[in-house]
């Protein structure tokens, strides 16, 4: 029995570097990383609700590729570049890629941009996936290197800000981004990233006034204040959620898929 | 010296007074005659030279009441503010950028004036061999200065450049409404927003990015100044400047070279690394300095875009002849160094005597020698040794020497 | 080595070989979690009703035509506005449990408000807010006009709770439509109409109060944001978008 299980075990270390092989060779497939469930503490949360609880889900590991788009494109041709309603997509959309039905000057393993919540939700309904919800995107975005909860490591609220400040206006490729406790890569330093639940943060374009209840607006409470007024990184996260539509296909914003 | 009742005797308090007032005479008769006799003697008849001050307080006369015109009246409704918004001349802004003013709006009607400024996000020197990723309405640090006339109706459009990598918004302290204006502006990278307001009270105001983290939004540059003329518009001037100072927080040390990060923890404590006018170490100093001739009134607007530090606003070399008490209509008179809070403004005039290199400065002083907070005002023009003269004299002391004789 | 060792490492090397083939170069595959099989998703795609299927093609041709309303006017002729509305053709449910599909509102302009049957505050406002635009109109406008009410709780107000939430308020008839669906779907109506809600658990919702009028191709003209508000422009929207 010995030998078997070290046939095995070596038979699984073969896998498993053929299978990292394949992910850095071709950025074709997306690994999923599973995640545990949990309760995350959202920066505006809706009065009366402390904590979002969330189900353990899947996540991809990086976000979704222009390549991987594009394949998802040519099956689904009502998605290409021009075809789309502007009810789905505002005029840039696509704006980086040829107008020759092909990816232009547009590097394949970029994370795909210029696409709107209406598309990213197509690509990953098609996947037979989702988009991840705000309270697991942010859940999975907490993490640290080693700790699931990020706030627990030095330094880390602003080793995320320097990510996102520092981000360049033209993303490089997926996967170069540092793994983070989950196994989750470039969840800041890369593109904004759509969630599933583009109008649930109930807060106005104006944070300073994130406290008011505006009744007459909102049915079951406004955005309360924020929780925690130490991380830059989430209030530029939220800020630049809070005004979209989701019609804006804009070059610094892509998205990855969750199930 | 004490009459019969205890008190004093009047002529004993009449004969003491009589000795004090000669003992004063005397003294100030000898005084007098050493410092006259210490001072080199100045030509009678040199044309270049004022012999009194009288000859100085007619040049400069000013309706002191000026900004009192406007401080006593309420907000008033003349027959132009009845007029509807449709039917209003439309006027484009003309705006100035730092440290050049916007023209003055010369205008008597009121007007539906269009305004429009961009926001980017760019690279650009802190310091020398400093750079800095600022956020910036118009591409500057501060933004461009807007100049409106009390009762115009403005329509704001704020664009956000396509490159940005955050939404920005707009709030102007000069807009009564929402947020002044910050809920109605929110652009996410390439989109654009307008939203209209009517400029009710006149004044000096400051305008900033107020999206969330405003902190960080203001931090990285995204303020400037919005002037509200009152309908009888300000008194000309020789020269105005606009000049807005600044406090940054950089992960590295004042002057470390590279690119520098925005650093939170240091905002958080208010350790400011820089504090400079104009967006930059340097901005007015050098070949950037500001300029005057000797005879001119100077008008500064001043603004504070913070995000945290006050500004204790000096001119060495001058005094201020009016300062506009935060930009607003009080007119105080005759002051070194003046208060403008974090997201203020103030407007300082001063009339210049005497050709010098005047320097503007935080008087918290190292601030002003260690993080940046320096200017100039280059003054040229004829002397005046009367107003100021330079040094007359100058040779060893020792108080031993002294003592011995 | 053994026999036995040796098949078995070959027979491994060929399936790994075999499994980074098919989600190997080929990007029609790819992308797809390493447990789903490509045709599985084409699968999915093809026959999930509330999704996908549909997106951006011309809605009328592909949606299941209901006509539960009596009034059938022609279809406007031409392509459907980019703005339209109509172009999320996937199906919901109504109150009778029929399939109802928004291309089917071509050729009248509708009322939609989004709601939930547990919300005891806002949402009886906004229906009785509908209820006034429908009663302020003209009579030859209220025949033609559809009121769309959309439940944000898609598990729990089941058709027959949407009929019996409608018959006691006096509103399951003619002219207007109850319809429950996907949570995508309802995502996605929710973002077009500008609508925000969320779940915040024990069958409540936090969402903003929203009446939107949109014409007889489907795109918005008027939108009433908050409760109180005064239904005039939605009223003269709906006048104009019969004329």
């Amino acid at each position: 029995m010995t030998r078997l299980t070290t046939t095995l075990l070596a038979l699984a270390a073969l896998a498993a570097v053929g299978g990292a092989g394949a992910e850095s060779a071709n950025a074709a497939v997306t690994t999923a990383v599973q995640v545990p469930g949990g309760e995350v503490v959202l920066l505006f949360p809706v009065e009366g609700e402390d904590v979002a609880r969330v189900e353990p889900f899947a996540i991809d590991a990086t976000p979704v590729t222009n390549a991987q788009f594009l394949a998802f494109v040519r099956e689904h041709p009502e998605w290409a570049k021009g075809a789309v309603p502007s009810v789905f997509a505002s005029d840039s959309y696509l704006a980086h890629w040829g107008d020759d039905g092909g990816l232009g000057t547009a590097h394949p393993d970029a994370p795909v941009t210029n696409v709107s919540w209406f598309a990213a939700a197509a690509y990953c309904e098609a996947r037979g996936g989702r988009l991840p919800t705000e309270a697991e995107w942010e859940l999975v975005a907490r993490a640290g290197r080693e700790e699931t909860d990020g706030y627990r490591e030095p330094g880390h609220r602003e080793r995320v800000l320097a990510l996102v400040s520092g981000r360049r206006a033209v993303p490089g490729p997926v996967g170069q981004g540092e793994v983070n406790a989950y196994g989750v890569r470039d969840l800041h330093g890369l593109v904004w990233e759509w969630v599933f639940d583009v109008g649930s943060a109930l807060n106005t374009a104006d944070s300073r006034s994130a406290g008011d209840r505006r009744l007459q607006l909102v049915c079951g409470g406004g955005s309360a204040n924020a929780t925690d007024t130490g991380d830059y990184a989430a209030f530029l996260r939220y800020a630049f959620r809070s005004g979209l539509t989701g019609d804006y296909a804009g070059g610094g914003l892509g998205f990855r898929c969750a199930s | 010296m004490r009459n019969t009742r205890g008190n004093l005797h009047v002529g004993a308090i009449v004969g003491a007074a009589a000795l004090v007032v000669t003992l004063a005479v005397a003294l100030a008769l000898l005084g007098g005659r050493d410092a006259a006799a210490a001072a080199p003697a100045v030509a009678a008849d040199d044309p270049h030279v004022q012999h009194t001050l009288a000859d100085t307080s007619g040049q400069h006369a000013h309706d002191l009441t000026i900004n009192a015109v406007w401080a006593e009246r309420a907000l008033r409704a003349d027959e132009e503010d009845q007029v509807p918004v449709a039917d209003l001349p439309v006027v484009v802004a003309e705006v100035g950028y730092a440290p050049n003013a916007a023209p003055p709006v010369n205008r008597d009607y009121r007007a539906h004036v269009q305004v429009t400024l961009e926001t980017t996000e760019e690279v650009m020197e802190l310091a020398d061999g400093v750079e800095y990723r600022f956020w910036t309405f118009g591409g500057s640090v501060p933004g461009p200065m807007i100049r409106v006339r009390e009762g115009d109706y403005v329509t704001f459009t704020l664009q956000n450049h396509p490159s940005s990598l955050m939404p920005h918004n707009i709030d102007l302290h000069a807009v009564s409404g929402q947020g002044g204006g910050a809920e109605a502006t929110l652009v996410s990278p390439g989109q654009q927003a307008t939203f209209a307001f009517t400029a009710l009270n006149p004044g000096v105001y400051v305008y900033h990015c107020a999206t969330a983290p405003v902190g960080m939004h203001i931090a990285n540059g995204m303020y400037g100044l919005i002037v509200v003329e009152p309908k009888e518009g300000f008194t000309p001037v020789d020269r105005e400047y606009y000049v807005v100072q600044g406090d940054f927080y950089t992960a590295g040390d004042f002057g470390e070279r590279g690119l520098q990060d925005f650093d939170m923890q240091r905002a958080i404590k208010e350790d400011a690394a820089y504090v400079v006018f104009n967006g930059r170490v340097g901005s007015l100093t050098g070949d950037n300095a500001l300029q005057a001739k000797v005879g001119e009134t100077v008008r500064l607007f001043v603004g504070n875009g913070g995000p945290n530090l006050s500004s204790s606003f000096h001119v060495i070399g001058d005094v201020f002849d009016r300062v506009w008490l935060e930009g607003g209509a009080m007119i105080n008179r005759d002051v070194q160094t003046t208060m403008i809070p974090a997201g203020g403004a103030v407007v300082v005039e001063f009339d210049t005597d005497v050709p010098a290199s005047l320097t503007l400065v935080d008087h918290a002083i190292f601030r002003a020698f260690n993080k940046g907070a320096i200017g100039s005002l280059v003054v040229t023009g004829e002397e005046d040794h009367v107003v100021f003269s330079d040094r007359i004299d100058i040779r060893p002391y020792d108080p031993e020497a002294t003592a011995g004789n | 080595m053994s026999r036995t060792l040796r098949a078995l490492l070959t027979t491994t090397a060929a399936a790994l070989a075999a499994l980074l083939a098919a989600c190997g170069e080929d990007g029609a595959a790819a992308s797809a979690p390493v447990a789903d099989h490509p045709s599985h998703v084409a699968h999915v795609a093809a026959t999930d009703a509330s999704g996908a299927a549909g997106h951006g093609q011309q809605a009328v041709a592909h949606s299941a035509h209901d006509h539960h309303a009596g009034h059938q006017p022609a279809l406007p002729a031409g392509p459907l506005p980019g703005a339209s509305l109509f172009h999320l053709a996937s199906a919901w449910t109504d109150q009778d449990g029929g399939a109802f599909a928004l291309p089917d509102l071509r050729g009248r302009p509708s009322v939609f408000v989004m709601f939930y049957g547990d919300c005891t505050t806002a949402c009886p406002l906004l229906v009785k807010a509908a209820e006034d635009i429908e009663a302020a109109l003209p009579a030859a406008v209220r025949e033609e006009v559809e009121f769309v009410m959309v439940t944000f709780a898609t598990a729990a107000d089941t058709p027959a709770k949407l009929k019996d939430y409608a018959a006691g308020k006096g509103l399951d008839r003619a002219g207007w439509r109850w319809l429950v669906g996907s949570p995508l779907q309802t995502r996605q109506l929710a973002t077009m109409l500008g609508v925000q809600y969320r779940d915040v658990g024990n069958g409540m919702f936090a969402h903003s109060n929203v009446v939107t009028v949109l014409d007889r191709d489907g795109v918005p003209v008027a939108r009433l944001e908050g409760l109180g508000v005064d239904p005039e422009p939605a009223v003269a929207a709906l006048v104009a978008a019969t004329e």
